[in-house]
Order: C-alpha cells, then structure tokens, then sequence
C-alpha cells in the first residue's frame, strides 16, 4: 500500500514575523522601570527598533508575496519530541545525579530509544558503547583537561 | 620602513642569512620536533572538539610549558594554535558543528559535502587548504610584519564600528533568497549579544532578573546549538530512513591528492582568502572569528556559480580554512612587532611570553632575536604536521563518524554538546543555553532562517557597539559629532566595501545579464560574420 | 557471537564501575587533602590569570595538592563571585578577586548575584594604581600641559581606559572633579586594547594601569601615578598627591573564599598566599611586570574592603551613579 505523504504548506513569514514582534516585545519589556546610563541603553533600542521595522516589513511581504514552505511527514515527529524531552532530563538530572551518571543513564536511553531493533543484544551493544565513550570522554575532560564537573548523588 | 629602530634591523646592519640558519638548527632537533607533533596534533583534537576553542586549548596547555625552556614552551604553544584553528574543521564538516568559530563558514559547504559522501574531500580540501594558508601566512610574518601592524594601529572605533558593519553584510550572499530574513536574523543575532554588561556604562540589559545572564550569551553555546541540535533532531526524526547520516564514500584511494590538486588549482580563492585571513587577524579588535566569514562572503561574490554554494561547493571549504589558518599568523604579527595580540589565543600567548620572563614587543625582536625567529619558522613545521596528521587522521575519523549508526551517532553528539558547553565556564547555564538555542534554533530552521546570520549578529554585535559608542564619546567635542564616522581614509573603504557587500545580491543578477548579453551578441555577430 | 558481546559488555561494566568508583572522594583527614579549585574570573592571558599562574606552582608545594586554575569569565567578574558564594565552603573553591569591582557591581547593579560582604576575604597580594600616559611622541610633556589643553577645549581629552564603572573611569572622574575639568572618559573592554587605540592615536592618552605602563614602557610617556607615594617601578614619575590633586585610585587583586567557609580554612589559605607572596622570585617576577606586591592578611582585607566601601559610596552618590 503506497503511503501518502501529505504536504503542508504554512506561510513561515507570518509566523515569523508575529514571533519576532512577540520577542521584541519580550525584551523591550525588560527596558521599562529601569534606569538606565544614556549610552548604555543607546545600541539596544536602536537594535530593537530596526528589528520592529523588519518584522513589520516582514508582515507585510506575507501578505504580498509570501513564502510558502513544505512542512513534509517524511520525519517521525514523535521521535523528536520524546528525544527532545529525554534530552531536557538528561540536561536537568546532571545536578541530581552526577555528569557521568546521568550523561550514562540518559544516552542510553536516547542510544535504544532511537534504535529500530529493540532486543537484548541490541541493548548490550548500545550500553557497552555508551560506557565506553562516556567513560573514556569524561575521563579526558575531568581528569586530563580539569574541567570540574557538577556532581549529584553520583560522580 | 627599514630604519634603527625598525624592530628587524639587526644591530650591525649585516643581512643575516645567519640568523633563519641558526633558528633553523634550534628547531631540527627530536625534542622539539616531537614537540611541535604533539602540539600541533593535540590543537587539532581540541580544535575538533566542540566547546573547546582555541583560546582555551592554548591556556589549558600553558602550565604544561612551565616546565620547558621558553623556545619549547612557546613552539608547543604555537603549535598548539595552529593545529586548533584547523581542527575546527572536522567537526564542521562531519557533524555540522563548528569546533572554534574560525570554521563557521565550513559547516556551510562542508557538511553538505560529507552528506553526499564526500566528507573524505572535504575534509582533503581543508587540510591542503589550512596548510596553504597556515603557510602564506608564516611568510607574512616573517617578511611584512613591521609595515602591516603600523597600517593595524591605523583602526580606531569608528573603523571598527565600519568594520562590524562591513562584516553584517556577509548577511546578504548567505541568504540571497530571502534577505529580509536574514537581516531580520542577524539583528536577532545582535540583540542577544547585547545581553549582559554595556560596555559602556556597565547597565545590566536584558538579564531578566537571572544574575547568570550578566554575562551574556556566550558564543560557543550559541554555536553548538544552533548548528548542531537541529543536525541531531534531524537525524533522530529520519532514522527510520536511513542507518547511517554520513555514507561511507566509495573506497577511491588517491581521495587526498586528487583534492589537494583541486585546491592548488584555485590560486585566486586561495590568494585572496589568505590575505583576506591575514588582515583580519592584524587588526587588534576584529577577534579573528570573521575572517573565514568574510573569505566565504567574497568568495561566493566572486564566483560565476554563486548560487551552488551552500550545496557543497569545494571552494567553500578552500576558502574558509585557508583564511582561518592565515589568521593565526595575521594575530602574531601585532603580538611579536608591537606586543599587541591580534586574536584572544595571542593573547594567551603574550600571556605566556611574560610567564617566561618575556616581554613581547619590539624589543622582544632586538634582544632575543633568535628566539623570534625560531618560533615563527617552528610555525612552518607545525603546520607541515598538520598537513599529515590530516592525511591519515582526517580519513579515520571520517570513517568512523560513517560507521557510526545514528542510535548512537545522534545521543553522543548530544553528549559532546552538553560536555562542550559546559567546558567553556564551568556552567550549567551555558548547557542549557545552548539546548534551548538549539531547539529555537530547530524551529527557525522550519521557518526559513539560515543560523549564520544570527550567529554572525552575536559575534559582532560587541564590536559593532563598541565601535559605535567609543566613537560618539570621541566625537563629543567635535563641532559636528558624527562626521567623526567619516573621516578616516580607512573608514571610507570600509564604507565602500559595505556598500559594495550590501547591494551585491541586487545589482549580480543584473551585472549576469549584461554579461549574458555581451556574450549573446559576440556569438551573434560571430555567426553572422 | 551473542555469547561473546555479553561477556564483553559484562567486562566493561565492571571495569567502569571500578574506575568511576575509584574517583569517589571521601572527604577525611586535614585540609588540604584533594585539589583545589582557584577560579579567575578574567580572560586568560589577562592580569588576574598570570598573577595566578605564577602563583600556582608555589602554592602547590606549600598546600601539598594541585590547584586547578578554572575560568568562569563574564559580566565584568561578576559571573565568576555570584558562583563563588553558592560554592561549597570547604576550602577547596576560591576565586580571585577585584577591588573596586566587588564593591562598585553591588553598588550599581541591580542583580549582581552576589554581595561585596559575602565575599570572605583570605588576602590581598597586589596593587596596581592608575598611571595617567600619553604617546611617546605626544605635545603634552606633563600633566600640567594636558589638564590647560583640557582647559581650553573641552570634552577634547579623551583618556582611554579598562571598563566602566572601574578604576580607570573614578579615576578620570576624580580628576575632572580635583581639576576642573571637563576630560572625555572613553571605556574599552579590558586593558589591552586601549594600547592601540592610544598608539593609533584615536585617544589623546590613557588611564590605565601600572602593568600598562610597564609593559609598553618604551611607547608610552606616564604623567602621573596615581597612588599614594611615588610606584617603585616608575620613580621618575610624579603622584598626583605631589601635583596638587587628590586622585588615589587603582586595582587591588586578591583572592577570596564562599561566605561560610570557617576561618581555619582561611587561614591556613592566608598563610599558604602569605608564604608565596614573600617568595623572591615571584616578587620579583610582579614588579618587572608592574605589579606592586601586597601582603595584606584576612583581616586585613576585609577591613580594607569596608573602608573603601564607604569611600566609594561617597562618590558615587556625588557622581550620581548609586542605585
């Protein structure tokens, strides 16, 4: 059975543009009820006003002439998602538990979570390899190069 | 020029031959040979390393030197440079991070290469490429470098206001189809550099109440993210595609000489990367982080093809690694002839010098003249080591990134990521500034926005303010302030470069149809006569 | 085959676990007994980072463990102290530390992250005062020719020097006050690139540090020092104090430990810097640097701090400055 691919096309300079208003919006927030020096806050506004300008522009042309990008379903977005939240653990238990710990546990999970064959062999392979490059990586950085890593419960 | 207190005039005026042979007898010895090897190969695997700069492969490896004479000490440490700087490379074209903001512009030809399997090229191309340049540019310094850094003294804040101006328009040929993107990317880009302390008047701006974010955006963080955690998510997002992101290049042996042929075969690129490379790295504030930028920006402009880059293009690669490595010497020429440093890792260096009891400066050249010499020769070999370690490294390890399956290609890049970040200051913060750059960074892809733009913002948005607010406070007295931004002869070029650089994406298309047409009409008139 | 990766992945595990194991520390026994953290919160190759890498090598023979010298640069410093005072304070993370910066980032920001008094003080080794410098080859020949120049025009002096707010930028505004006169202050990040501004001719001289004028001793031409009595390493050169006007300002550099580390730990520390700070060699090594060498103890310093505290609270209200 032939897959269809279905095709999207979304009008990114819409999107663009009200996303970056919204972020000028964000920092120019920061600017009032604080005093600033007269040059310190000098570049900035005038940064901020340039993007407005652009964005603005950027509106328009999506009404005038806009580009319309393909968004395909040829990418596993699920995957993504669960690979981008098992990235934001790993990043968040390294104070818990240890650089080397968590980068182990985590990278692991990752390694076997992308994999296509989910076996006990496959998993060995995937946690031998991951001791050995976490291991041998940390040991050059830590031990060799100084650099002091966060320690959690563990290393 | 030439003159007593030129600081290459030896005492009694008698040319000295003598002098390049007995730096050369210094250097042909095992120890220091061995030396200059590991130096060299010990920079490329740090260079290679995403995170790692070369500023701080350099200070990481100082207090090894403390044990050896200065000349060692200081040729280890040059080595060290130079092989950091190339190193960058092999990251940028395997895993589309660049391993020091010197090989930004590689990821942009060379990772598309390593994806239609010719990463082994690529990685040939920039290897030739660095030597070449690490080369042209030894001899700069050995022969130019009195003239070049009075010409550096030359840049004052409104020149490098220009200057960061010049380097913005870069913008407009990386992103030909939609500039108003890019410009609006590159302003982005300056934003957030603008996070942190104001160089002048020491506000805290937009550090959103976290204490942490006084120190702005790092760079490095930046990088990784940007480029390289939307590689990753794609690779996760197609593994069930394919098992391997890299493929393996078909088993042609003669792969490096056949490209090292290429890249000898494109002088003109290489010639004007080089001294593109060197410039840069005089001039004290330009950092030396755009200058393999600014080689790609006028390479791609001079091209018939500009629009294949981007695709893959060998040129590319030429020319960002050919300038990268030429700046490394362009940075020691104000650090050796005047004791200024042309880049944050010559700054290390002078750094080390005065750990040694040595003050860099003319008078490091009058009163240990051999010792000068003797480092900037030892730089020839250092980058000969290169030139092999590339050959036979540069194959493994492009092998070994093909042979990886992406289930734990895709989770170890995000490992060195998180190591990389991390490394630069110890902070956390930084790891999770370079993930959320990333994810931002994922998103603005699927929008359409090219990262070098935005990365380009950050690096140069410091300058760009500097440049602009030192010059106002300069200019206070003046009867009109702003003229102060036009004044300088330096400044005018810089002006006519940017306007040059700016419009080149409007007037090309048209300059292309003159030509088409001129050449229409000499075939018509052929074909009639 | 399946036999064989079990066995090897079995292997190393173990052995991974044994190497990971062996990194566990146990903190027994007296201090020192591991290796400490020395966290410099400047650009390598910078003032900060050399004074510690000299350091480094005696200190270790003195504490008997390796000290790692670690950056954590930003925010003028002020990145590396708001992570010192969350550090553990068992002695084995210091930071070396910065007089005015510790006391003016409070003072003028809003969220340093950290408070001049939490940083506890252990010693003080040097001093470097402002030195007012000219080209070589520039018209003024003292400080009495620059301050009629900067008389008849102005805002036309511009002196450049190292960050803003910093001892190079109180010590150009006590000048104007002292003076009279109206100098153009122009801040660059860090010292080294006010050389080529100044050689390029760009800025009419610089306030800049001692270390400068030592270094480029042959370009520049120094008027006037500002420290109390004349620098050692500059005796042809003038105070300000001689020349009539009360300017006294400089960078003194220390090194100072988390809030609640006990003072054994500290003083054991003192003692450690006390020692390498006498070293011949290594005073030696400073001076020809243009560092004047300090041996002030923990209380010493933390006195010293308060003091100048007050007087910069002073000045900055009066320059309008304070938050």
């Amino acid at each position: 059975m032939k897959k269809i691919e279905s095709v999207r096309n979304i009008n990114t300079d819409r999107i663009s543009s009200i996303i970056m208003l919204i972020i000028v919006g964000t920092f120019a927030s920061q600017l009032i009820g604080r005093t600033f020096t007269q040059y310190g806050i000098l570049f900035p506004k005038v940064i901020l006003t340039i993007l407005v300008a652009l964005s603005i522009g950027l509106l328009i042309k999506s009404w005038v002439a806009p580009e319309l990008r393909e968004i395909s379903k040829e990418e596993n977005k699920i995957k993504i998602v669960v690979g981008i939240v098992i990235m934001i653990i790993w990043i968040w238990t390294i104070s818990l538990l240890g650089f080397l710990t968590s980068s182990i546990i985590w990278f692991a999970v990752l390694g076997f979570y992308i994999s296509e064959r989910k076996n006990l062999s496959s998993f060995l392979f995937i946690i031998s390899a991951v001791f050995c490059m976490t291991i041998l990586f940390w040991f050059i950085f830590h031990k060799i190069l100084l650099v002091p890593f966060p320690r959690g419960i563990f290393v | 020029m030439g003159g007593k207190n030129h600081p290459f005039s030896h005492r009694e005026g008698k040319m000295d031959g003598n002098i390049y042979i007995t730096a050369l007898t210094n250097l042909l010895n095992i120890k220091i040979l061995i030396l200059i090897f590991l130096g060299a190969a010990g920079g490329m695997v740090a260079g290679a390393l995403p995170g790692i700069t070369a500023t701080m492969s350099v200070a990481l490896l100082i207090p090894f030197t403390f044990t050896m004479d200065p000349i060692a000490g200081l040729v280890t440490l040059g080595a060290i440079y130079c092989g950091a700087i190339y190193g960058g490379c092999f990251s940028a074209i395997l895993i589309n991070t660049p391993g020091t903001p010197s090989s930004i512009g590689t990821c942009f030809d060379g990772f598309p290469m390593a994806k239609q399997g010719r990463a082994e090229e690529a990685i040939a191309g920039a290897t030739t490429a660095s030597v070449v340049g690490g080369i042209f540019g030894t001899f700069v310094l050995l022969f130019l470098s009195p003239f070049l850094a009075d010409q550096a003294l030359k840049f004052g804040p409104p020149e490098y206001f220009w200057l960061g101006i010049f380097g913005l328009t870069i913008i407009a040929s990386l992103t030909a189809k939609s500039i108003i993107k890019g410009l609006i990317g590159g302003m982005f880009g300056v934003l957030l550099s603008t996070i942190g302390i104001a160089p002048i008047g020491g506000d805290v701006r937009f550090s959103f109440g976290q204490p942490a974010l006084q120190g702005g955006v790092s760079l490095i963080p930046a990088l990784i993210g940007f480029f390289c955690i939307p590689e990753v998510l794609n690779m996760i997002g197609t593994a069930h595609k394919i098992t391997q992101r890299i493929p393996l290049s078909k088993k042609r042996k003669g792969v490096f000489l056949s490209t090292a042929a290429k890249v000898l075969k494109m002088p003109v690129t290489l010639l004007r990367s080089m001294i593109i490379g060197v410039i840069v790295g005089i001039i004290p504030g330009a950092g030396g982080n755009i200058a393999n930028l600014v080689a790609y920006n006028e390479t791609v402009r001079a091209s018939k093809h500009p629009e294949k880059f981007g695709t893959g293009m060998l040129e590319g690669v030429v020319s960002t690694e050919s300038a990268n490595n030429a700046e490394v010497e362009g940075s020691l020429v104000p650090l050796l002839t005047l004791g200024i440093p042309g880049a944050p890792p010559a700054a290390v260096l002078f750094g080390a010098l005065m750990l040694h009891g040595l003050r860099p400066g003319p008078e490091l050249f009058a009163v240990h003249t051999t010792f000068v010499y003797t480092f900037i020769i030892s730089l020839f070999f250092a980058n000969i080591m290169m030139l092999f370690i590339g050959i036979f490294g540069g194959r493994m390890m492009a092998r070994a990134i093909s042979a990886t399956p992406v289930k734990l290609l895709a989770p170890f890049i995000v490992f060195l990521c998180i190591i990389g970040s991390y490394a630069i200051r110890n902070q956390m913060l930084d790891v999770v500034t370079m993930f959320g750059l990333g994810l931002a960074g994922y998103g603005l892809k699927k929008l359409g926005f090219h990262p070098g733009p935005i990365v380009l913002g950050i690096i140069l948005g410091p300058i760009i303010e500097e440049g602009f607010v030192q010059s106002l406070l300069i200019g206070k007295a003046w009867t009109i302030p702003w003229t102060i931004f036009f004044v300088n002869p330096i400044s005018v070029i810089l002006i006519i470069l940017c306007i040059l650089s700016a419009s080149w994406p409007f007037v090309s298309p048209k300059i292309e149809k003159i030509r088409d047409n001129l050449a229409k009409a000499r075939r018509m008139k052929r074909s009639e006569s | 085959m399946k036999k064989k990766i079990l066995l090897l992945s079995l292997g190393w595990i173990l052995v991974s676990l044994i190497l990971a194991g062996l990194t566990f520390n146990m903190a027994l026994g007296a201090y020192p007994e591991r290796p400490i953290n020395y966290i410099i919160c400047f650009n390598p190759g910078g003032e900060s980072d050399l004074t510690a890498r000299l350091q480094q090598p005696l200190l270790e023979k003195v504490l008997g463990v390796s000290v790692i010298i670690s950056y954590k640069i930003g925010g003028g410093g002020a990145l590396g102290w708001s992570e010192l005072v969350k550090a553990k304070p068992d002695g084995y993370t210091i930071a070396g530390d910065n007089i005015p910066h510790i006391i003016l980032q409070p003072l003028i920001r809003k969220e340093t992250g950290y408070k001049t008094e939490q940083l506890k003080q252990i010693y003080c080794f040097e001093f470097t005062p402002d030195v007012l410098v000219v080209k070589n080859d520039s018209p003024f020949k003292s400080l009495s020719d620059l301050l009629d120049y900067a008389k008849k025009h102005p805002g036309a002096v511009t002196l450049g020097g190292s960050g803003s707010p910093s001892a190079n930028s109180l010590g150009v505004a006590k000048l104007n006050k002292e003076a009279g006169v109206d100098i153009t202050y122009v801040p660059f990040t860090g010292s080294a690139p006010t050389i080529p501004a100044l050689l390029g001719g760009h800025v009419t001289g610089l306030m800049s540090y001692s270390t400068m004028a030592i270094v480029y001793k042959k370009k520049l031409r120094p008027l006037a020092v500002a420290s109390e009595e004349r620098f050692p390493a500059l005796p042809d050169v003038p105070t300000f104090k001689e020349l009539g006007l009360n300017v006294v300002e400089g960078a003194w550099r220390g090194v100072a430990a988390p809030p609640e580390t006990p003072d054994e730990i500290i003083n054991i520390l003192a003692n450690a810097f006390d020692k390498v700070c006498r070293d011949d060699k290594f005073v030696g090594r400073m001076e020809a640097m243009g560092f004047q060498v300090v041996h002030w103890g923990p209380e010493e310093y933390t006195k010293f701090v308060q003091k100048k505290t007050e007087e910069y609270k002073k000045i900055l209200k009066e320059l309008g400055l304070l938050k």
